[in-house]
């Protein structure tokens, strides 16, 4: 039986590596929901250099399962650019990879508050549809499943 | 027992003699043999205690090492503002030495507009940083060029190793950094034995033949002249015992050294030793250990030491006051060049390399520009902040290393600042040296407190105004006021008209209380924003009415006060009492658009080895919803522009835009000055300790201040917020129309779409502003 939640873990941090794998490249095309690991939001193309380094490095220590370190990373990078909020939604998920669920789903609302407040780099629809469904998936990992499906269709509302 | 009995049978015979012969009985009772066996026993129960006592020490808490308060460290990559100035500033706090031509880590030169810097290695919280070669180029106060001057690859970021900017100590002082023997390079060791303990590795803990020799050439010479202690002997005299020399204190030395001897390896004895050994004094620190002395007079870890300065630190020991190298260089390069010559005749070193080192000039290092325990303010907020996670026992002695955010040029900025202006200020109000001051700063998207004053005196380790001054806020509480109608949004936008009229109500204590604008005047109806720029009091105390105490109480939980604030009248002008400290909590939310953060010093926590043992991450909540925030916020940003701080557009650099408001108190008792750029918050108090009236507004008192540094920081400039649920309007402050934005007091707010004015007023001429 605890394999499963071990599995379950190794399945989630390598989600997390897809995603910030898309990290370093600036878009080339959205694509779908971040549970899937198929792709991610990204950075938009006017991120900085250092901050790309920093998801690099981040994307790395992911790998290594050492989420401590990619966290670090990404601390750095919000000190360079506070207003990015795909750095927020980052940090989101690392919380929720981490179990923190209160915390990702307070991080991926900073995600949002700053998704309408700098001028749009990527649709800022993807960006948000991602914050719901972390928003979403946190509230579902506390059992809140009201909430949950609240956020969801705030996900799909705007995936469309 | 059966030995014992015939003693025992004897007593029995005796005591028929006891009336007439108690002398002959207490002889008895003192037979030399029950004297032998008593001392034996005293001895041995003393032996079991010392060997308890020692083993205790070198087990348990070897060495008590405070914890390491390290600064935050400075980022560098393109883009990054910073100036000449404050680069130069950063590596002389770390201990950077400029040099003509590059000559290893922590050195840097300066060519023109560019710095090449040798990095020295540091182990960061997530990783270790290797010695790096960074040339850095900074022009109109942005780096432009980062790169690797070696292979002259760019780099995209790298991090300066952060300064130590303090120690938490237990109250004897004693500061080290363990090394282990395998760091510590053998010729040290060599040289050690050399000098200090030929047969350490023969001995049993004493070396009677040297104790002779010492004794016979102390007799020759009538005085102390040498000495034969072993290095066990010297370890065990620096654990326990004062440097008063008895027979008493020998005897003890010498004991517990067979029972150090008796438990523990040569190796591990050695290694305390090389950690324990005291070698200096910086000021009221005592300098323990061969591998921070090499760091506090060669700035090297102690496996980068060449010859010639370990046989410089080998030759310390006998006197560390005495041959101290920044004072009596000559003497102790004289005692250098001995302990090379017997290395020398020991044959622990070739004759070519005694000469060599012979010849080495020492380079001792100067000391750090930066005084640890400075900056007491904030290592107060820092130790609170720890205290509640660790034991105070741990802090001081487990080595723990404490990665904070303080900021060395920002804290340098605002001590200056605050020492300069409140002199300045004082004299020109006459307040004979009793205007005080508190001033504390944080950035604006994480909380971070990164510099911290609570005297005038910045230096001075007093009362903590800036934690622990409980005022009066006056004004600087009304955006929450005003913040409580917003968030009604179908009753209430920025141009909504309130009443600035006379009012009468009951206090608290059922007196009839008649609150006035600080000028005196009414100004009638007038538009919301204007009532908030501008401070008047009446207009917010009719307004506070309307909404309800309670409500406004909520508000400010929701901006993270926790302090249990009494809903009365009067709290709507600032009559609640806070700390510098939670009004900064306060606009902190405010500044980073409604979510709380709380404000933290803290942001790793490491063991002495480096492994990680606290986390201290962003944490954030959503206290307020962001949009109603952005339109306070802009109506704030008008408070430096059109309101009364309208000072700000000529005190300040000219596109640097920020948001903030003023507070005074009654009788001018307290002038408080809060506000944010794009990156910075400030708060800045003064007053007087006794609540004396001193004349000074917030506009006239604090803002200065706060105005003086924000000036000094290289900060972002704050933007309008750009929000979807948002437009934004010039309009004019007597009725809340639009208005032509050349008009000298039109004002550029925030509206929910849809509430924001239609129609164009005039372009009134004149303005009314409080305090």
């Amino acid at each position: 039986m605890k394999i499963i939640p071990h599995l379950f873990r190794i399945i989630l941090i390598s989600i997390i590596v897809l995603a910030l794998n898309a990290c370093q490249a600036p878009p080339k095309e959205q694509e779908s929901g971040w549970t899937s690991g198929s792709g991610e939001v990204r950075p938009g193309p006017k991120t900085g250099k250092a901050v790309l380094a920093l998801l690099a490095k981040a994307r790395e220590a992911s790998k290594r399962g050492e989420l401590m370190t990619a966290e670090s990373q990404l601390e750095r990078a919000l000190r360079i650019e506070p207003r990015n909020p795909t750095l927020w939604l980052y940090m989101a998920k690392l919380r929720y990879f981490n179990n923190k669920f209160t915390e990702a789903i307070n991080l991926a609302k900073k995600a949002l508050a700053l998704s309408s407040g700098t001028p749009s780099e990527v649709n800022p629809n993807t960006l948000r549809a991602d914050c719901w469904r972390v928003i979403s998936h946190s509230y579902m990992k506390q059992g809140d499943i009201r909430q949950a499906k609240i956020a969801e269709d705030k996900a799909i509302s705007l995936s469309h | 027992m059966k030995r014992k009995s015939p003693v025992r049978h004897k007593r029995k015979t005796r005591s028929k003699k006891k009336t007439r012969n108690t002398s002959g009985m207490l002889r008895n009772y003192l037979s030399p043999v029950r004297i032998f066996f008593l001392l034996l026993f005293i001895f041995l129960c003393y032996v079991i205690y010392l060997d308890f006592e020692i083993r205790e020490q070198f087990d348990g808490k070897k060495w008590s090492v405070p914890a390491r308060v390290y600064a935050r460290p400075l980022e560098l990559y393109v883009g990054k503002p910073l100036t000449g100035d404050q680069l130069e500033f950063e590596l002389k706090t770390s201990a950077y030495r400029q040099s003509q031509a590059e000559t290893g880590a922590g050195t840097f030169q300066k060519h023109g507009s560019s710095y090449r810097i040798v990095i020295r290695e540091f182990d960061f919280w997530d990783g270790h940083q290797p010695p790096r070669y960074v040339e850095v180029k900074i022009e109109d106060g942005f780096v432009t060029a980062v790169r690797d001057f070696r292979d002259n690859d760019d780099i995209a970021i790298v991090r300066l190793e952060p300064a130590v900017i303090g120690r938490i100590y237990p109250a004897l002082h004693e500061d080290r950094l363990l090394v282990k023997l395998d760091d510590v390079p053998e010729q040290l060791v060599k040289a050690l034995l050399a000098v200090e303990d030929r047969q350490f590795y023969s001995h049993f803990g004493l070396n009677p033949k040297a104790i002779l020799r010492a004794m016979l050439a102390n007799i020759k010479a009538g005085a102390i002249v040498q000495g034969g202690s072993t290095l066990t002997q010297q370890l065990v005299k620096n654990f326990f015992l004062t440097k008063k020399k008895s027979l008493w204190r020998k005897a003890n030395e010498a004991l517990m050294s067979v029972l150090l001897e008796f438990h523990y390896e040569k190796n591990e004895i050695l290694e305390a030793y090389l950690n324990e050994i005291y070698l200096g004094q910086d000021k009221n620190r005592a300098i323990h250990g061969f591998g921070l002395a090499s760091k506090f007079y060669f700035d090297k870890p102690i496996y980068n030491l060449d010859l010639s300065e370990m046989a410089a630190l080998v030759a310390m020991v006998r006197g560390p006051s005495y041959y101290d190298p920044r004072r009596h260089y000559d003497r102790l390069v004289k005692r250098r060049n001995s302990v090379l010559e017997l290395m020398f005749q020991q044959g622990f070193i070739s004759s070519y390399q005694e000469l060599t080192a012979k010849s080495t000039k020492l380079n001792v290092i100067k000391h750090n520009s930066i005084r640890t325990d400075e900056h007491p303010a904030f290592m107060d907020l820092l130790r609170r902040q720890l205290q509640q996670d660790y034991d105070r026992e741990d802090l001081t002695s487990e080595g723990l290393q404490i990665f904070s955010t303080f900021d060395p040029y920002v804290q340098r900025i605002t001590e200056d600042v605050v020492a300069q202006k409140v002199k300045q200020l004082d004299s020109q109000r006459h307040l004979e040296g009793k205007l005080q001051s508190a001033v504390i700063v944080t950035n604006t998207n994480d909380a971070d407190v990164i510099a911290m004053v609570g005297d005038k005196d910045p230096s001075y380790a007093g009362f903590n105004r800036a934690l622990d001054a409980l005022r009066p806020v006056g004004s600087l509480i009304k955006p929450a006021v005003y913040l409580t109608a917003l968030l009604q949004e179908d009753k209430y936008s920025l141009i909504t008209p309130v009443e600035d009229s006379s009012i009468t109500l009951k206090s608290e204590d059922n007196k009839l209380w008649s609150p006035s604008n600080y000028s005196g005047n009414s100004h009638g109806v007038v538009p919301l924003y204007k009532a908030l720029i501008s401070s008047y009091n009446q207009a917010t105390v009719h307004l506070g009415l309307e909404l309800g105490f309670e409500s406004i109480v909520t508000t400010l939980r929701n901006l993270g006060i926790k302090r249990d604030i009494p809903p009365y009248p009067s709290m709507l002008l600032g009559a609640v009492t806070m700390s510098p400290f939670e009004v900064t909590q306060m606009y902190q939310t405010l500044s980073s658009e409604g979510f709380i953060t709380p404000l933290h010093t803290i942001r790793k926590v490491l063991t002495a080895t480096g492994k990680p043992l606290k986390n201290y991450p962003i944490k954030i909540k959503q206290g307020i919803d962001e949009t109603t925030v952005r339109i306070i916020n802009s109506a704030l940003q008008e408070v430096t522009r059109q309101g009364t701080a309208r000072s700000l557009r000529w005190r300040l650099a000219k596109d640097l835009r920020v948001a903030g408001k003023t507070g005074t108190t009654n009788d001018t008792r307290d002038s408080w000055f809060a506000g944010f750029s794009g990156e910075h918050l400030i708060v800045s108090w003064v007053g007087t300790d006794d609540n004396k009236s001193t004349g000074l507004t917030g506009a006239s008192g604090a803002l200065p201040i706060w105005a003086s540094i924000m000036n000094k920081l290289r900060t972002r400039p704050l933007t309008y917020a750009f929000d979807d649920k948002l437009d934004y309007v010039y309009v004019e402050p007597k009725t809340g129309r639009l208005s032509d934005e050349k008009c000298p007091h039109a004002s550029y707010l925030a509206f929910r779409k849809g509430t924001e004015p239609k129609e164009y007023g005039a372009c009134p001429q004149d303005d009314a502003n409080e305090e």
